[in-house]
């Protein structure tokens, strides 16, 4: 029995015919005459109790070190011992796995059919994959959506003018935003202008109002300014600055409202001015008069 | 010991680790003040998920009761105000810590070849620390909580055709509200952290295949010795975590002295109209973003178009994503480049600067003007690079790192 090493082995030359080193128990290296090394396992079956013996090619000693080869052999032992025709099983495995690198090759080249219906049917389950994959968004995306309870929560709101006094004015809650509710003065109401220069929109033309009060003074009745106090910039609350010529505003200021975030100006109707952030006029909501001084806010009653 | 370590290593590479990223990983030898600051928002980060889980412990994301909470914390929780305090100075710092890590990107050009993705990855983890501060502010409910969320997502309204929807989608409701709250705390708490903690591993992955840049601007891995260890370069371990705890050491009395004496900061960590609940029937006389928002708050009041300031503000943080390939010169450190990338700088760090104090104030006239000169300037830089860059007077670059003793 041999006591070679894996160096010894790499080292054994060919001879003038192929020869065999036994290491024991029916594991051989096989030389052949050209210089290839490869394990054998010589075993023995019985047929009608006749011994009949046979030769297994465990692999190329390029592949399979000495160690790689006992622990092979050994396994193969086992399954003889135990009585399973080893050959019949190697051939099985060749036959479904393809074991060799060149006989996938072979295989490929030999039916391109299969292979393209592989690649197809691959890409078809990734492309529809994805596409299951961005459709179960769906459901997450949408449940950031507002819900029913919030959508519904839009109900009208009447508010009560009658303690309003002239000049000055009052903030309710509609739909989480503030409605303004202004009573002008005597001077106010004269005092509006048709067109101003400073004016973005000063014909309101731009639709950010109900067409019933698409007038100078955004109104139904010009006693009552109704507006949504959402800065039409970045919906900061503007504030209420009715009297002219202020330090902070300067003294071409004319009364109106100023948003404190980014310095928006608008007029008394609530018009945008030039060179602000702001891009529109204010917004006015929805709204009818119930009595004279209730105010509905959130319909449109009878005026539309 | 060692059988237990073998053990390990059989089946996680472990030692293999260290030797890899920390005891044989050569760091330039010549880092500086500047490097301190990788390691100290890695500490920051680590602080923020520790404080933030024990503040989820006691704070509510309900509009009806999360002020009420946060103050519960403050005054009822044992130690409540140190944690909360903690949390909220360590937002403030970890800007100030990750301007600083971007400058000394700037200053040595550590963005440039071989290492635009980790600017990139740099850079994504900077967007998302900003979404993540603002979506943290608005839990408190206070006046500037509400009003600033309020402005922010109006931002999203400006986008043409889909704007509106966008940010009905991003609230979940027509105006701020509970629904809006319980989201941003959804995402403050679980979504970003996680998406900023793999992002963090990225970074540092992309940092670790490329190694570290330093003041010289020299590649270290192109001067090795017999054995292929880098001439320049020191094992990271002992020698910077060494000096990373030394940062840290001086960082924490600089930190802790904010956090017991000075929580607020004047205003500006912690802002005044803040300790009033969220009223959204009424603005705040001044609305101001927290400070590390306010230069590109600034640049936003500038233009007076809502679309393009929003586009202006976007632009100013997207062109810093570009930055590796804007800067076309082959040198990376400012010390061998020429005076007018020097000057090109400067001028971009005071423009900086300048835009984040505009936009801690009102907008008055003169202001606004100033902003759009310091705006000019901040956008004139990129385009000046761009062009100059390429024929910069480069003086000769050192073939080994400079040690100054």
């Amino acid at each position: 029995m041999s006591t070679l090493t894996d160096k010894d082995i790499k080292a054994l030359q060919p001879k003038d015919h192929h020869y065999r080193v036994a290491f024991g128990d029916g594991l051989f290296l096989w030389v052949s005459s050209s210089g290839k090394k490869s394990w054998q396992y010589r075993y023995d079956v019985y047929l009608d109790n006749i011994r009949k013996e046979k030769i297994y090619t465990i692999g190329d000693f390029q592949q399979i070190n000495l160690a790689n080869a006992r622990e092979l052999h050994s396994i193969l032992r086992k399954e003889v011992l135990q009585g399973i025709d080893i050959q019949a099983v190697k051939v099985e495995k060749k036959k479904s796995f393809n074991v060799t690198a060149d006989q996938e090759i072979q295989t490929a080249s030999a039916q391109p059919t299969t292979s393209n219906r592989r690649k197809f049917l691959t890409n078809m389950t990734q492309v529809m994959g994805g596409v299951g994959g961005i459709f179960a968004l769906i459901p997450f995306l949408s449940s950031m959506s507002p819900s029913e309870r919030a959508k519904s929560a839009g109900a009208p709101i009447e508010i009560d003018v009658s303690s309003l006094q002239p000049g000055s004015y009052k903030v309710v809650e509609w739909r989480g935003k503030p409605v303004w509710v202004v009573r002008r003065t005597k001077k106010m109401i004269d005092e509006t202008l048709e067109d101003d220069d400073v004016l973005r929109d000063p014909k309101s033309i731009e639709e950010h109002q109900p067409t019933y009060t698409q007038n100078k003074y955004r109104s139904i009745n010009p006693e009552y300014l109704v507006l949504l106090g959402v800065c039409t910039h970045l919906g900061c609350s503007p504030l209420y600055k009715p009297s002219p010529k202020s330090k902070e505003l300067g003294l071409d200021w004319t009364g109106g409202f100023f948003c404190p975030c980014h310095g928006s100006k608008f007029d008394l109707s609530g018009r945008v001015h030039k060179g602000v952030p702001a891009p529109y006029n204010l917004e006015v909501p929805p709204y009818y008069f119930a009595s004279d001084t209730r105010i509905i806010v959130g319909e449109d009653g009878e005026n539309a | 010991m060692s059988k237990f370590i073998s053990w390990i290593d059989r089946r996680l590479p472990v030692s293999n680790f260290v030797r890899n990223h920390l005891s044989q990983y050569y760091a330039p030898k010549n880092f500086n003040f500047f490097y301190f600051f990788g390691a100290l928002a890695i500490f920051v980060f680590i602080l923020q998920i520790v404080t933030g889980i024990f503040l989820t412990i006691n704070y509510k994301p309900d509009a009806d009761q999360a002020f009420a909470s946060v103050e519960y914390i403050m005054r009822d929780v044992e130690w409540g105000w140190l944690i909360r305090y903690m949390h909220s100075t360590g937002a403030s710092f970890f800007f100030i810590i990750i301007y600083l890590h971007m400058f000394r990107a700037m200053l040595y050009g550590s963005y440039k070849n071989p290492r635009e993705l980790l600017w990139i990855f740099g850079m994504l983890i900077f967007v998302l620390l900003m979404a993540e501060a603002f979506m943290g502010y608005l839990l408190p409910w206070g006046q500037m909580s509400y009003w600033g969320a309020q402005v922010i997502i109006s931002l999203f309204g400006a986008i043409p055709f889909v704007g509106e929807s966008l940010a009905l989608w991003i609230r979940g409701d027509y105006v701020i509200s509970d629904a809006t709250l319980n989201r941003f705390f959804a995402f403050h708490v679980i979504a970003l952290p996680l998406l900023l903690f793999a992002l963090i591993y990225l970074h540092l992955a992309a940092l670790h295949t490329t190694g570290s840049n330093n003041p010289d601007g020299i590649e270290i891995k192109d001067n090795k010795d017999d054995s292929g260890k880098p001439l320049d370069g020191i094992p990271f371990h002992p020698y910077y975590t060494v000096k990373d705890i030394f940062g840290l050491s001086v960082f924490l009395v600089i930190f802790t002295f904010v956090v017991f004496f000075l929580p607020e900061f004047g205003g500006y960590f912690l802002e005044k109209d803040n300790f009033v609940p969220a009223d959204p029937l009424k603005t705040p006389e001044h609305i101001v973003p927290v400070w590390y928002f306010t230069p590109f708050y600034a640049i936003l009041r500038a233009i007076p178009d809502k679309f393009g300031g929003v586009l202006a503000m976007g632009l100013a943080i997207f062109v810093l994503f570009l930055l590796p390939w804007i800067d076309r010169c082959k040198v990376k450190s400012f010390r061998y480049r020429s005076s007018t990338y020097k000057l090109l700088l400067a001028s971009f760090v005071i423009s900086f600067i300048g835009l984040g104090v505009i936009g801690m104030n009102p907008a008055t006239p003169v202001l606004t003007w100033v902003g759009r000169f310091f705006t000019l300037v901040y956008f004139g830089f990129f385009v000046a690079l761009y062009f100059l860059s390429p024929s910069e007077q480069t003086s000769k670059v050192p073939k080994r790192v400079i040690m100054h003793e």
